[in-house]
């Protein structure tokens, strides 16, 4: 998969990695309770259109289980052929888009109204995010901390590896706090084998946690991963919502998981004998050299200040002013987009604007597509009446969204349930716990455990596949067996803890 | 009657001044040394013999043998080290860049600035970059020959005898980016062009075996 967004840089793929299967409110229908922002909102029906209703094959089961099955087909091509993402995904849109005949028109207009305002915001995030990695400042960084990291192993060994871990996994989130998980894993797998690999540290149980802690990151912030995208459209969520409501659950889990991977790590390592890595004889002089390597590595880098401080400019502010001013978003994201091009030196500046690169955009149309059609089917309907069930317990929304997370592609099929949770609210059920902040936590956590419960469950892991396979040292390569066990246990306590948490703070 | 002194325009940097700039190899041994000094590792001239025998730097074992009998502090003779293996380095790369004014030189990217400065404000190069690389702004405002995208660079090639590159030395094999060594395939290279390799710290992602014989090799 990896070949389709090198052009746009590692900060390309970001959006296009998942498949939110979310759901607009039902086209023309009237007093459905939507605020301004939830996905069927923001499209108003001319008379004509009103009059339009999906066919009624598109409740049958039959109907169902073949849109199921074509995602699925997607899905094993993406992954067993390395068929592009955005080319999957707009043939499945397509293909559901015909299905709908008639209707069709309506669900196209409501999925690219909702991608209007995508398409401004993750632009503004995502120049920014392209010119400070075109500016060498994240292996600037990460150079700076493996010179550091080899002079605490050589002065203070006992403290050099939980530094280690916590050290890469907080840079993971945080990557992907700012920017996208995708983008995290993208630039942090590649520095954790080569950290690993100069201080003969096990570098698996690193990297699987580091799938994790970039599944936390993206689920802290409103633009962090796609799932939040479409629960902040279907619930009106700000960025300080998830700051504030969020974010302190996601820093426990990520303490927990420290702590976890670093005496996993450090089991590991005490397993061997003494002056032996998993990678071979080490002494006390591979770590000073390894150390030295990254002295040497920083000096060799050509760090563009310009750019970085003006992509670190540009992205802090849009950051800053998107969780304060909340409404100005679309003003603010097209500021920061004009700010970041002209900061730019002028021959790059048109590479700039299309740092995302089209393949993005046309994953992204792709995705709200899809969102429309599992709306006015027979899915959408058999996902509402099992949260109905319950009362749309946040308990019982974590665990939907954590099984069908786990058995598509990703954080896709729960994203599907938004709407569906959303519209419970609305007449005739009225359930009001439908419409609160902690079912939408609910929804988002059991999404983010989900999709740290196997490799193939998000993009993130086929990505940290992908990369940790490319090196020669089979050691370092994640693989769904490698990453089975790890990801299974620490998942399943990652539900458990939201499903808890978001039920009592809910 | 006094004499104005005459402004005049620099001499033309020579090859030695410029091997003066260039990091060789030598230099992260000599850190790491210095590390283990500063840690605390390394307190006697015992413990640099002992590192220096344990990295197979068998000159520095014999340098280091040859003062250990003189009770040196163990900064004094890390110093000494420091001054013999940096006068070897120099030495060999001042003759490496003379041997190179009298060649088409060839820089393959990536290459860090000080490599790239060190030949390009010596003699006419062409710097060559393969598909998917970056070229970075000191190459481009260099005003050497750019040679962009792999299908032109190896027409170049058959031209050029002496080539600039990068490698990742593992366990004495030399690993290079897919790419580059697609690009050195001897069929494209005259059997008497100078290979000189620049030693990166770190391997790379998509690094392959060079299939050239190490002995062809000049690292710098």
């Amino acid at each position: 998969m990896a070949g389709w967004w090198w052009p746009a840089g590692v900060v390309g793929p970001w959006f296009a990695g998942e498949i939110p299967v979310v759901v607009a409110a039902e086209p023309g229908e009237s007093g459905t309770g939507r605020e301004p922002g939830a996905f069927g909102a923001l499209h108003a029906p001319d008379s004509s259109e009103s009059e339009l209703k999906p066919p009624a094959v598109a409740f049958t089961a039959p109907y169902g289980i073949a849109m199921l099955v074509l995602l699925f087909i997607a899905f094993f091509a993406m992954t067993r052929y390395d068929v592009p993402l955005p080319l999957a995904m707009s043939l499945v849109a397509c293909a559901f888009l015909a299905m709908q005949g008639r209707f069709a028109p309506v669900i196209l207009r409501s999925g690219f109204m909702h991608f209007s305002d995508i398409a401004i915001l993750f632009t503004a995030v995502g120049i920014p995010a392209h010119m400070i990695e075109r500016s060498q400042g994240f292996k600037w960084i990460a150079a700076w901390f493996g010179y550091q990291f080899g002079k605490i192993r050589l002065s203070r060994p006992r403290l050099a590896n939980p530094l280690l871990v916590a050290g890469i996994l907080f840079a993971t989130w945080l990557i992907a706090a700012l920017m996208h998980n995708v983008t995290s894993i993208l630039i942090m797998t590649p520095i954790v084998i080569r950290l690993c690999d100069s201080f003969g540290v096990p570098s698996r149980w690193i990297l699987c946690g580091t799938l994790i802690a970039s599944n936390l990151g993206g689920f802290s912030t409103k633009w962090g991963d796609t799932p939040n995208i479409i629960e902040a459209a279907t619930w009106g969520l700000s960025a300080k919502d998830f700051f504030v409501e969020v974010m302190p659950a996601n820093v426990i889990v990520l303490a927990g998981l420290t702590a976890a991977v670093a005496w996993l790590t450090q089991r590991s390592l005490a397993r061997l004998p003494s002056g032996v890595s998993p990678y071979g004889s080490f002494k006390t002089i591979d770590i000073a050299k390894g150390a030295a390597g990254w002295a040497e590595a920083r000096e060799n880098i050509e760090f563009d200040r310009r750019l970085f401080w003006g992509g670190f400019g540009s992205l802090a502010l849009f950051v800053v002013l998107h969780v304060v001013f909340d409404d100005w978003k679309i003003c603010i994201g097209a500021l920061t987009i004009l700010v970041a091009v002209l900061i730019d030196r002028g021959p790059d500046r048109f590479a700039t604007i299309k740092s995302l690169g089209y393949d993005v955009y046309l994953a992204f149309a792709a995705i709200f597509v899809l969102a429309g059609c599992f709306e006015h089917s027979w899915v959408g309907e058999q996902l509402r009446e099992q949260i109905v069930k319950t009362g749309a317990a946040p308990w019982a929304i974590a665990i939907t969204g954590y099984l069908g997370t786990m058995f598509t592609e990703a954080a896709s099929w729960a994203t599907a349930a938004s709407a569906q949770i959303y519209g419970l609210g609305a007449e005739p059920l009225s359930i009001e716990a439908a419409r609160t902040h902690a079912a939408a936590w609910a929804l988002g956590g059991g999404i983010c455990a989900g999709s740290s419960s196997l490799v193939t469950a998000a993009s993130a892991g086929i990505i940290l596949v992908e990369e940790s396979g490319r090196f020669r040292d089979e050691r370092h390569a994640i693989t769904f067996r490698k990453y089975l066990p790890f990801g299974l246990v620490a998942s399943l306590l990652m539900l458990v803890f939201y499903a808890t948490w978001f039920t009592f703070m809910g | 009657m006094s004499h104005e002194p005459v402004p005049t325009t620099g001499p033309a940097p020579s090859a030695a001044e410029r091997a003066a700039q260039l990091r060789n190899h030598e230099s992260r041994f000599l850190k790491a040394l210095k590390l283990l000094l500063e840690t605390g590792k390394a307190k006697t001239t015992d413990d640099l013999i002992r590192y220096a025998s344990q990295d197979n730097q068998s000159e520095s074992v014999n340098y280091l043998r040859t003062i250990a009998g003189e009770n040196l502090p163990v900064e004094l003779a890390f110093d000494a080290l420091s001054v013999n293996l940096r006068l070897i380095a120099h030495k060999r790369n001042s003759s490496v860049l003379q041997e190179c004014l009298k060649r088409q030189v060839g820089l393959v990217m990536p290459l860090p600035p000080h490599v790239i400065d060190a030949f390009v404000s010596l003699m006419p190069v062409s710097i060559l970059q393969p598909d998917g690389h970056h070229l970075p702004h000191a190459a481009e405002e260099s005003g050497a020959t750019l040679v962009r995208g792999n299908r032109a660079a190896r027409e170049v090639l058959g031209g050029l005898n002496a080539i600039v590159f990068e490698v990742f030395s593992d366990e004495g094999e030399f690993l290079v980016d897919g790419e580059i060594a697609d690009l050195l395939a001897t069929k494209f290279i005259d059997a008497g062009t100078m290979l000189i390799a620049h030693l990166r710290p770190h391997q790379n992602p998509d690094d392959v075996a060079l299939r050239v014989a190490a002995g062809r090799i000049q690292k710098i």
